[in-house]
């Protein structure tokens, strides 16, 4: 079920909601268990076959956690490895069978020099968050950070459908406590209202915006996937348009997500943080998918590093910089480039940022060695970020294209190497100033040669710039919302993440429960559920992950 | 609470004021496609002009005004046919519609609908599209629906609909050159005569009645455009069953008047490792489908044609394909003897 559909808005939310309260004042672990078959009948919607795949790992894991901590209360303690290593193995062989199984066997069959015809293995959503969360849960639960003795609460742990398809990955550390507290299945005006608000919001963002340049980007990637050539200005303009769709999707998704959680009282982790904001790679990182940076950080690049760090000890700075950095973050970025889907593009796209990030933390050593460029100038500032945001750009063209070659010939033409074209317009300007046109790989026909975009080009690009400017002008929702804890992060004593108020002319966009936010949101609400009806069902872009 | 209340009153007021601009505003001539009107006025004219005798009538969305050129038939069978290829966008009941209206006893209608025409039940064609012809011109379409269809069907315009029809409206008064031809095209008199005095040169789009002849069939186009994928003549169509029974009740009901039914298939592209075999027992099981219903003239296998006779789509041929096609639609025609059966 889509969150951006008549269905899920109309019928699914409110009876689930209306079933958790009137559940809620009853029976705790009764509004538990709703909410968790509410989970379930969500995802059924999509393919109910794979709800009893989604039932199988948490009934498997459950018992292994329950297991795991036996062994580890108990007089075996210690014995916890072979069990959790089995758990493991299982799950990611699970995972590997639905995600992988084609993408291996063809890289063996294409070695060999054999044919392979594919597999038909549908993929179930939300396999690689799903099995993630759980596996994080056996390794706590195996190290003695956690544990669990109530299904129904491990069930929505794993289940609950604000995050069951495209996350935010989540950690039974932040989540479980909101489970146990009563209160959270009771209705808080404060928090419905705030929750709705946020999820109004981020419904339009996918509706009016993400959708809208997805059908600029996309005749351009299946023009470089038919090998058409590409001229500079359209490559630039099929990546510029991918990226704000990806951005706004995800963006809108991680939105619905956090304002669906605070309906129903759950804060989930921050997963979006304005990325293009950042103004280094290691700064995205920090900013983008969130949810999955920490996890891999924590339970992947830490594990490596300190394996491979013994190794570099005692040697020449360059070796050591290749134990403790180079290794570990390659086999981190590859390992998250797989995991988002099998294909070379997206390992590809991984170890692009590796090398980026190795860069960039190298260029910090350089720096903070030789003292010679200081941070903070306005100047620096918008540098840094723009040159972060070509980046991360020419990354993703990789992380859209079909194959290595289309994704290779889009940053070819971006790089000018298939000619600029100009309109026609320009042509006795650029004579007149006596410039070889030829030589310079210039031609006149037209910004846009190859006439791929049905859109009108003044509207193309007032859109990149709209575009352009939200990203990099507007506060984030966690701005808007700044006066309320929209996030598990903000729950404790010291958030965990930093808050920045909105200042100057911005400050009046902060959200507030008063007649005019209401009533903007109302209409805005209403051009949504209108524009439904006249746009295809999108799903997220992070669905197929 | 009061912020809950205030939001639902914003959305229902939103609701209220953007539906009520619509009911009110209705009809007004916005943007639509005017040209799909004209040709439904035009092919009515044709069938009023041949009124008191018997007529063939092909009818299909676009295609068989590609496909085929009547004036080939007419002459080698002596009997005036007429071309009603209308537009795939139309729903199979506008289709229906215009057939029953154009074909009078003694007739014989021959019908090629498109494959998809055989299963539009998921999608019955109220489409943004739909919706705002019914508003432009359709407006039986729009009449004939109840209230509550119609407080279903107009999100489909989408959000900033009232405001095109509001300038629509501000353009009449401010602006009448502007809607000029948009209101020529509500007026049936004034297509019939504009049609009579249409100039030879070609105008767009393609489809319009302006570039047709007085039985209906396109200009012919010579060229091959069209680079997309062949529909897969090896596959069976899918026939739904309330499309079926739909057709089944409607060839009914034109026998009851004595007007000859029967169905042909449309042409397919030939590509690398086609097997006819299959082609062949696809046309087969197409055929037993619609047996009970009337009679499939063709068989898909005569019917495949190389890429060079398509025109801009996988259902349109150009001339040369298009000739190709008549002649066998011909040499079917008259090995089924459907002519004198018809009398």
């Amino acid at each position: 079920m889509l969150f951006n559909s008549y269905g899920f808005i109309f019928v699914f939310l409110p009876i689930t909601f209306l079933g958790l309260l009137w559940l809620g004042k009853r029976t705790q672990q009764g509004a538990v268990l709703w909410l968790g078959l509410a989970s379930l009948v969500f995802y059924a919607y999509w393919n109910p076959i794979f709800v009893a795949l989604l039932l199988a790992t948490i009934i498997f894991n459950y018992a292994v956690a329950r297991k795991l901590s036996q062994l580890q209360g108990g007089p075996a303690s210690g014995s916890t490895k072979p069990l959790l290593v089995t758990a493991i193995t299982l799950n990611l062989l699970l995972l590997g069978y639905f995600k992988y199984t084609n993408f291996f066997i063809g890289v063996l069959a294409g070695s060999i020099g054999a044919t392979f015809q594919p597999f038909h293995i549908l993929l179930p959503l939300g396999i690689s968050f799903f099995t993630f969360t759980q596996i994080a849960f056996l390794v706590d639960v195996s190290r003695g950070f956690a544990h669990e003795h109530n299904f129904a609460r491990y069930l929505l742990f794993v289940t609950f459908f604000p995050h069951l398809i495209a996350g935010p990955v989540l950690h039974h550390k932040q989540m479980m406590p909101q489970f146990s507290e009563s209160a959270n299945f009771r209705f808080q005006t404060d928090n419905v209202c705030v929750g709705l608000s946020i999820f109004v919001l981020g419904l339009a963002k996918k509706i009016f915006i993400a959708d809208s340049f997805g059908e600029i980007a996309n005749p351009i990637f299946d023009a470089g996937t038919a090998t058409q050539s590409l001229q500079f200005f359209e490559a630039w303009v099929g990546a510029l348009a991918y990226t704000l769709q990806l951005y706004f999707d995800f963006s809108a998704y991680s939105d619905m997500a956090i304002g669906l959680s605070m309906m129903f009282n759950i804060r989930l982790p921050l997963n979006f943080n304005s990325p293009f904001k950042a103004t280094s790679v290691i700064d995205f990182w920090q900013r983008w998918h969130m949810s999955l940076t920490k996890y891999i950080g924590e339970y992947l690049y830490t594990l490596i590093s300190l394996k491979l760090m013994r190794r570099g000890l005692g040697k020449p700075f360059l070796i050591d910089t290749i134990y403790t950095l180079v290794l570990p973050t390659l086999i981190t970025f590859f390992i998250i480039g797989l995991w988002h889907g099998a294909n070379y593009t997206f390992i590809m796209f991984g170890l692009l940022h590796a090398c980026y990030l190795i860069i960039n933390h190298w260029w910090r050593l350089f720096k903070k060695k030789f003292a010679f460029a200081k941070n903070g100038s306005p100047i620096n500032c918008v540098g840094s970020c723009a040159l972060t945001y070509c980046c991360v750009v020419i990354a993703l063209v990789f992380f859209r294209a079909d194959t290595v070659a289309t994704a290779t010939a889009i940053c070819s033409a971006m790089a000018g190497l298939n000619g600029i074209s100009l309109p026609a317009t320009l042509e006795p300007l650029l004579t007149t100033l006596s410039l070889n046109t030829s030589a310079l790989g210039l031609s006149f026909s037209g910004v846009f040669a190859s006439k791929l975009f049905t859109q009108a080009h003044w509207y193309i690009f007032l859109l990149l710039a709209i575009g352009h400017l939200i990203v990099w002008s507007l506060p984030n929702i966690h701005q808007l919302m700044y006066h309320y804890k929209i996030a598990c992060e903000d729950l404790g004593a010291r958030p965990a993440i930093k808050r920045v108020e909105p200042h100057g002319t911005l400050r009046w966009l902060v959200w507030q429960p008063n007649a005019v936010w209401a009533g903007v949101l109302g209409g805005l609400f209403f051009a949504v559920v209108i524009a439904m009806a006249s746009n295809k069902p999108s799903s997220f872009l992070y669905y197929q992950f | 609470m009061r912020y809950l209340v205030y939001l639902a009153s914003s959305f229902i007021a939103f609701a209220v004021f953007y539906y009520s601009l619509i009911f009110a505003l209705f009809p007004t001539p916005v943007a639509a496609e005017y040209w799909v009107r004209e040709l439904l006025v035009f092919k009515r004219d044709i069938a009023k002009n041949l009124a008191g005798q018997p007529k063939i009538v092909v009818a299909s969305g676009s295609s068989t005004l590609f496909n085929v050129d009547t004036n080939i038939l007419s002459a080698a069978l002596k009997r005036p046919t007429i071309n009603l290829g209308l537009m795939g966008g139309l729903p199979l009941d506008t289709i229906l519609e215009e057939i029953n209206t154009v074909s009078t006893p003694g007739d014989l209608v021959i019908m090629a609908l498109e494959p998809d025409y055989y299963c539009r039940e998921a999608n019955p064609g109220y489409d943004p599209w739909q919706m705002r012809n019914a508003i432009a011109w359709n407006h039986s379409f729009w009449q004939s629906k109840s209230f509550f269809q119609k407080l279903a069907l107009i999100p489909a315009l989408g959000a900033t609909f009232p405001l095109e029809m509001l300038q629509a409206r501000l353009d009449i008064l401010l602006k009448p050159e502007l809607l000029a031809p948009r209101l020529a095209a509500l007026d049936d008199a004034q297509i019939i005569a504009k049609f009579s005095n249409r100039s030879s040169v070609s105008v767009e789009p393609i489809y319009s009645i302006y570039n047709m002849d007085g039985l209906g069939n396109v200009k012919s186009v010579h060229e091959s455009s069209y680079t997309g994928p062949p529909q897969r003549a090896d596959e069976d169509i899918k026939i739904c069953p309330q499309t079926l029974k739909r057709l089944t009740d409607f060839v009914d009901a034109l026998k009851s008047r004595q007007i000859s039914v029967v169905f042909a298939s449309t042409p397919y592209m030939s590509f690398d490792g086609l097997d006819l075999v299959k082609v062949a027992d696809s046309s087969k099981r197409f055929a037993a489908a619609l047996q009970g219903i009337a009679p499939v003239i063709d068989d898909r296998t005569e019917l495949i044609f190389s890429r060079d006779h398509f025109f801009d789509s996988v259902m349109h041929l150009n001339a040369t394909g298009r000739e190709l096609r008549t002649q066998r639609l011909l040499a079917r025609i008259q090995a089924a003897q459907l002519i004198q059966q018809s009398r």
